[in-house]
Parts: C-alpha cells; sequence; structure tokens
C-alpha cells in the first residue's frame, strides 16, 4: 500500500497543486488540501488514468486520503483477482 | 422619449493584455510608436498551416496573478479577462468592497470561448475515451466563464453576461453596459471582452474560409488594413476591459472621468453568415444610430478607430461607410486601424479599441494605421493616418466593430 499512497500523493499534489510532503494520509481532502467538488471528479479521473482502473462510483466522497487510498487499493484488489469491471473501450 | 435629462456614463478604468504589452498603458505607448506585436506563431506547431502567424501575447505567466491551481483552473482567455479586470479597476480606484454587490454589474464577451480548451478535451475523447474528458472541461470552454470569473473575483453580484457576437462581441459587452447603467441597473459595470484563439481548429478553420494572411515571412508587414496589397486578416489574443459608472457614481466618490461613453448603435446585416452587406449598409446603421443615441452630428466627430482588419472585402465597405456617414476630403477627420499592430483580437478587439479611442481623447492623438503604403481602391478620400501617430484635437471618437453573422456595433466616446 505504500507504494499506491506515494502514487497516489503525486496525483493528488498534482491536481489539488499542494507540495507532496503536505500530503499525509490523515489529511482532510476538503478542508487541508482545499479540494472542491470538481477537483473531486478530477482527482478520479486521474487515478483510473494513472492506476488502469475504474472506479464505479464517481460521485463517491472522501473524507481524508487514506479513504480514497482505501478505496483505491480495494479496486487495485479486485483488479488483480480479476473481479472488477474492465475499463470501457475508448471510443 | 421623456424630456428628463439621461443618465451620462463615465469610463473611468482601463485594463489591457495585448500582442503588444501586458498592461494598457504600454499597449497605447506601443500604439503610438507604430510597432508591431505579430509574429510567427509559436502557442502550437502550425508548420502544416498555411497561415502561421499571429498577435500572440508574449510573457504572460498566469502565476503572475492566480495561484498554481487557480492558473490550471482557468482558460487562457479568462487569465487574460481577469488580469486586464484588475488593471481596469486599479486604474478607476475602484478597490473591493467600495460598491454595493448588488450593483456592480460584469458583462465581458468572448467570440469562441474556450475553443482551445474544446480541443484538448475532444483529442482526450478520441484517445482515451469519455472516462477521460476532464471535469474541468466545460467550466473552461464556456465562453461566459471570464464574465463569471471577473464576477468571483469581485465580488459583483448584479447583471451578469456573456455578449456573443464573433468579432463585435467586446463592443457589444460596452454597448450593453451603457444600456444598463442608463437603465438603473448597475452603478458600476466591469465590461469588455477576452479571446485566446490562437489554436490549431480555429487557425485552421479561419484558414479554410481564406480570411487569414498568408504573409508568413513577413509578419509585421502581414496586417496592412485598407492597403492595396492586403490579403487577410491576422489572428491576435487578447483582453480589453472598461469600467463604467454613472456620472453621478463616479462624481459622488471623487473619480475623475476620463471620457464619457455617449452613445452605441447596434444593427445587423441580415444578409449572409460572413460577408458584409456591400453597401455598407448595416456598417453606415450602426455609425448613424450611435451618434444620435449621442446626441451629435458627423461633424463632431474627429477620429474612428476603423474595425478594418484587412481583408479584401470588409475594409472597402467600411470606408465606403465611413465616407457616406462622415464625409470625404475633411480636414479634421481622421480614420485609422490599430489591427494592423495588433492583429485582429475577434472578441477582445471591440472592447481594446475602445479603450484606444478613450485615450485617444484624453492624449489628443491618434494612433496610426501601419503598413499602408498605397492605399486600395475605395478607400481613397479618408486621412487614415499613414505610417505615424497625429496629434490632433479630438472632442468626440467613436470605434467600429463588425461580427460574421452580421453584427455591427458603434461606440461613441466624448471628452469626459
Amino acid at each position: 500500500m505504500e507504494e499506491t499512497f506515494r502514487k497516489l500523493a503525486a496525483i493528488l499534489s498534482d491536481v489539488l497543486k499542494v507540495p507532496p510532503e503536505k500530503i499525509q494520509r490523515e489529511s482532510l481532502l476538503f478542508e487541508d488540501l482545499k479540494a472542491d467538488s470538481l477537483d473531486a471528479s478530477l482527482i478520479v479521473m486521474e487515478i483510473e488514468e494513472h492506476f488502469d482502473l475504474t472506479v464505479p462510483e464517481r460521485s463517491r466522497t472522501y473524507r481524508t486520503v487514506a479513504d480514497l487510498l482505501l478505496h483505491v487499493d480495494e479496486l487495485l484488489r479486485e483488479k488483480a483477482a480479476g473481479t472488477s469491471a474492465k475499463p470501457e473501450p475508448a471510443a | 422619449m421623456s424630456n428628463a435629462p439621461r443618465t451620462r456614463v463615465a469610463v473611468t478604468g482601463l485594463g489591457a493584455i495585448s500582442p503588444l504589452a501586458l498592461s494598457w498603458p504600454e499597449t497605447w505607448t506601443a500604439l503610438l510608436g507604430g510597432k508591431s506585436g505579430v509574429g510567427p506563431i509559436s502557442r502550437f506547431d502550425a508548420s502544416a498551416f498555411r497561415s502561421r502567424i499571429a498577435g500572440e501575447v508574449r510573457g504572460f505567466a498566469a502565476t503572475d496573478y492566480v495561484d498554481a491551481k487557480t492558473a490550471d483552473r482557468l482558460e487562457r482567455f479568462e487569465l487574460f479577462a481577469l488580469a486586464a479586470a484588475r488593471e481596469a479597476l486599479r486604474h478607476a480606484n475602484l478597490p473591493p468592497g467600495l460598491v454595493p454587490p448588488e450593483r456592480m454589474a460584469v458583462v465581458v464577451g468572448s467570440g469562441v470561448g474556450g475553443i482551445g480548451e474544446i480541443e484538448r478535451q475532444y483529442e482526450r475523447l478520441r484517445e482515451r475515451g469519455p472516462r477521460a474528458i476532464s471535469p474541468i472541461g466545460i467550466p473552461k470552454l464556456l465562453a461566459n466563464s471570464a464574465a463569471g470569473q471577473i464576477a468571483i473575483e469581485t465580488g459583483a453580484q448584479g447583471f451578469s453576461v456573456c455578449p456573443v457576437s464573433a468579432c463585435a462581441s467586446g463592443a457589444h459587452a460596452l454597448a450593453l453596459a451603457l444600456d444598463l447603467l442608463r437603465a438603473g441597473r448597475a452603478d458600476v459595470v466591469v465590461a469588455g471582452g477576452s479571446e485566446a484563439a490562437i489554436t490549431p481548429l480555429a487557425i485552421g478553420g479561419f484558414c479554410a474560409m481564406e480570411a487569414l494572411s498568408l504573409r508568413n515571412d513577413a509578419p509585421e508587414a502581414a496586417s496592412r488594413p485598407f492597403d492595396a496589397g492586403r490579403d487577410g486578416f491576422v489572428m491576435a489574443e487578447g483582453s480589453g476591459i472598461a469600467v463604467l459608472e454613472t456620472m453621478e457614481h463616479a462624481a459622488g466618490r471623487g473619480a475623475r472621468p476620463l471620457a464619457e461613453l455617449r452613445g452605441a448603435g447596434s444593427s445587423t446585416d441580415a444578409h449572409h453568415r460572413t460577408r458584409p452587406h456591400p453597401d455598407g449598409r448595416g456598417y453606415a446603421q450602426a455609425m448613424t444610430w450611435a451618434l444620435r443615441d449621442a446626441g451629435i452630428s458627423p461633424t463632431d466627430v474627429q477620429y474612428v478607430n476603423a474595425h478594418a482588419t484587412s481583408t479584401p472585402v470588409g475594409d472597402e465597405i467600411e470606408a465606403l461607410a465611413v465616407k457616406g456617414v462622415f464625409g470625404s476630403d475633411r480636414d479634421d477627420f481622421l480614420v485609422s486601424s490599430t489591427k494592423s499592430m495588433t492583429g485582429h483580437l475577434l472578441g477582445a478587439s471591440g472592447a481594446l479599441e475602445f479603450a484606444v479611442v478613450v485615450q485617444a481623447l484624453v492624449d489628443q492623438v491618434c494612433p496610426p494605421t501601419i503598413n499602408l503604403e498605397r492605399p486600395a481602391k475605395g478607400c481613397e478620400g479618408l486621412d487614415l493616418v499613414a505610417g505615424a501617430s497625429r496629434r490632433a484635437a479630438v472632442r468626440n471618437a467613436l470605434s467600429n466593430s463588425f461580427g460574421f453573422g452580421g453584427h455591427n456595433v458603434s461606440l461613441v466616446v466624448g471628452a469626459g
């Protein structure tokens, strides 16, 4: 999960323009990292792209970085086990 | 019409981001110096395009104006507008909080809004599918996003809108602002236009229409309004923003008007999607109505900033219409096209050129038409201020803006 966290922190840093060292597991996405609802959607889009995943519920809200990390980790496990939905084909 | 005295409207601040400079005073100095802002396109690889020159805004760093995240979220035309609006508000000495939010309006036009973002997101859609479309795409591509962003920054909660009438958008914004102030629906209006369309789709599209100059080997000489050798317009980008307020409001806070926006005239050709009516009747109508709205006669106007974009068809018809309205061979009447220096900022052009006529009044000098070596047939009989700026006693000035679709706007300013 450490590698996943590092990748996720890089995405958050890039999308939210926050220095990587400020992104901790307990950071609150909206309060500490100043994300808004559009940022949240953008983060999910970047996660799908960088982790080659499909996040089934894009509107799901996360409180902390750890919440997001747990969900990404869960999706990665499902993907590894071959149980996740296949990404949609390119148009 | 009632006999009650009509609300008069003051221009109290100007701001600009242009191919010549990143502020209005520096832009004006460059215009008076006859400098060209046109060069080879650097914003994308234009080698496959027939026209490879443009008036690009150079040295503009978004993070000089907003934080890194906001810089990423806003489209280039929004950033230009925001920078120009800040400058105009500073110039007007209108700090945030001075005007009640509900009495402040924002009217900022754009011809094609976030066309660059449309291209970027469409590319993502084609390459990676619908899930790769960014949620920031729509907010960035909306033409009204510049107006919305200025409202967010200033806290303006009154009327706000983005007029879209191609190359008349910025001038329409000023005409609409005049109406709002006269109708008593605002005390202050932040008005103007913004454009950032030096993109493959826009350049390619205008190339396909044969509208752009192909003088790629001599960029600075490419925009040549009224010249016999003109071969099309030069695409440019930037923003012009003005602060307008009622004279009463300006006086109440001790602000000295730069000029008065005396009148506006808006007409429509109802003729062709891109070609002006050959006898210039729509152009003449806009100018005539603007003069009537201002309550002055043609001989009261000493300077016209022409729309003249350097296209073979448009300049000649505008010259015909100007002569029809103002007469020929007057020795106290100057006409120039500053697009010879800036290129054509599409929906921002009318707003930037509004700043030109205001400043011409303030400084009593008219900027030149550069690259004018041999006036085209039909353009004779007018003093086109060829080559160098000219001192002139300017009491009233008029700015023309005409957009594809047949939308015509003329604005009249007078000494404040």
